[in-house]
């Protein structure tokens, strides 16, 4: 009798490592997902944020995250910044903050609006697209 | 300066990094930190995981920006690579280009060279039936076309490494040709 518990209580342990290790596994997949998602837009993001008017780097993670989209465990956006100057979709001057050292801001060049609106089709109808399939997929699993 | 943009300064510098670009870019980075530092944000909300790897962070946003003058660190190896195969490849083939030129002076010219002699001498005394015909005019012809085949060999075989090789290829820059370089390797 005492073994059965013991080796009951040993089934468990093992289901609730198993369970353990699936959702480790899922965050895993998830997070991956996500970063690559993340790195097909966020440039297309930041052509868009700087749309609202020039902005330096910080600002433009401030306005990232104010609509939600955080870089916290995700890849910096400098990088990416710097991508889009060497590219020539953004250009750049150096003007005082709001009572801090000059800062470098972004702004849209003629290309990189050029750039944000076919960007935007292409992110929409990809959207659309994938909205089909998943909301499908959807269908299936509630029905 | 901070920690965080001391390592990127030194990793600016390692690259080659102009000083002005580089000024720029830590000034810019410790202008945004500070200014996070005051809102109370921390410095991943600044900077994503690349707070957690300055120096991969420096490399990307440099690399990004085409202001680092040293290859990645993947050209780099791709090029010690190519090189070691190159000089391997040649002295195979220079191997090769030599054994069939002994064997063919040595018959021509009748210098009875000692690797020539003892190379002749290894060879079977029953020779395949290609070599044995009405033409076969005894041993001198057989080694006569082992030494061109091998000479031969030789030269495609460093005409095929010298294609690989193609030294001009390395010298474009890599983030001229991928668009993703700059990139982290976690975005």
């Amino acid at each position: 009798m005492h073994n059965e518990e013991i080796q009951r209580s040993l089934k468990n342990d093992a289901l609730r490592c198993k369970l353990v290790a699936a959702n480790v596994s899922r965050m895993g997949v998830n997070g991956g997902r996500r970063t690559q998602l993340l790195r097909g837009v966020l440039d297309l993001c930041l052509l868009a944020v700087m749309d609202e008017g020039p902005a330096y780097g910080y600002e433009m993670t401030k306005r990232l995250g104010a609509r939600g989209l955080s870089i916290v465990g995700e890849g910096s956006i400098y990088p990416l910044l710097g991508r889009l100057e060497r590219d020539g979709l953004v250009n750049t001057h150096r003007a005082a903050s709001n009572g801090g050292p000059p800062r470098k801001y972004y702004q849209l060049s003629g290309q990189g609006e050029r750039a944000l609106a076919s960007g935007i089709t292409e992110w929409r109808t990809t959207r659309d697209a994938v909205d089909a399939v998943l909301g499908h997929a959807t269908a299936e699993v509630t029905s | 300066m901070s920690l965080f943009v001391q390592a990127c300064r030194a990793e600016w510098d390692r690259l080659g990094v102009p000083e002005a670009a580089a000024n720029e870019m830590a000034a810019d980075l410790e202008a945004d930190l500070a200014e996070a530092q005051a809102d109370g944000a921390s410095p991943e909300e600044v900077l994503g995981n690349g707070y957690f790897d300055p120096k991969s962070f420096a490399a990307s946003w440099a690399y990004a920006k085409g202001v680092a003058n040293e290859r990645p660190r993947s050209a780099v190896v791709q090029l010690r690579t190519r090189t070691v195969t190159f000089f391997s490849s040649a002295v195979v083939c220079l191997a090769l280009g030599a054994l069939g030129l002994v064997l063919f002076a040595g018959r021509r010219f009748g210098s009875a060279s000692a690797s020539a002699v003892a190379i002749r001498r290894s060879l079977p005394r029953q020779m395949p039936s290609i070599f044995v015909g009405p033409h076969f005019g005894g041993p001198g012809i057989v080694l006569d076309v082992v030494g061109l085949v091998l000479f031969g060999i030789g030269i495609v075989g460093l005409g095929v490494t010298l294609w690989f090789w193609r030294p001009w290829s390395m010298k474009a820059d890599r983030s001229d040709r991928d668009p993703d370089v700059g990139l982290p390797s976690y975005l």
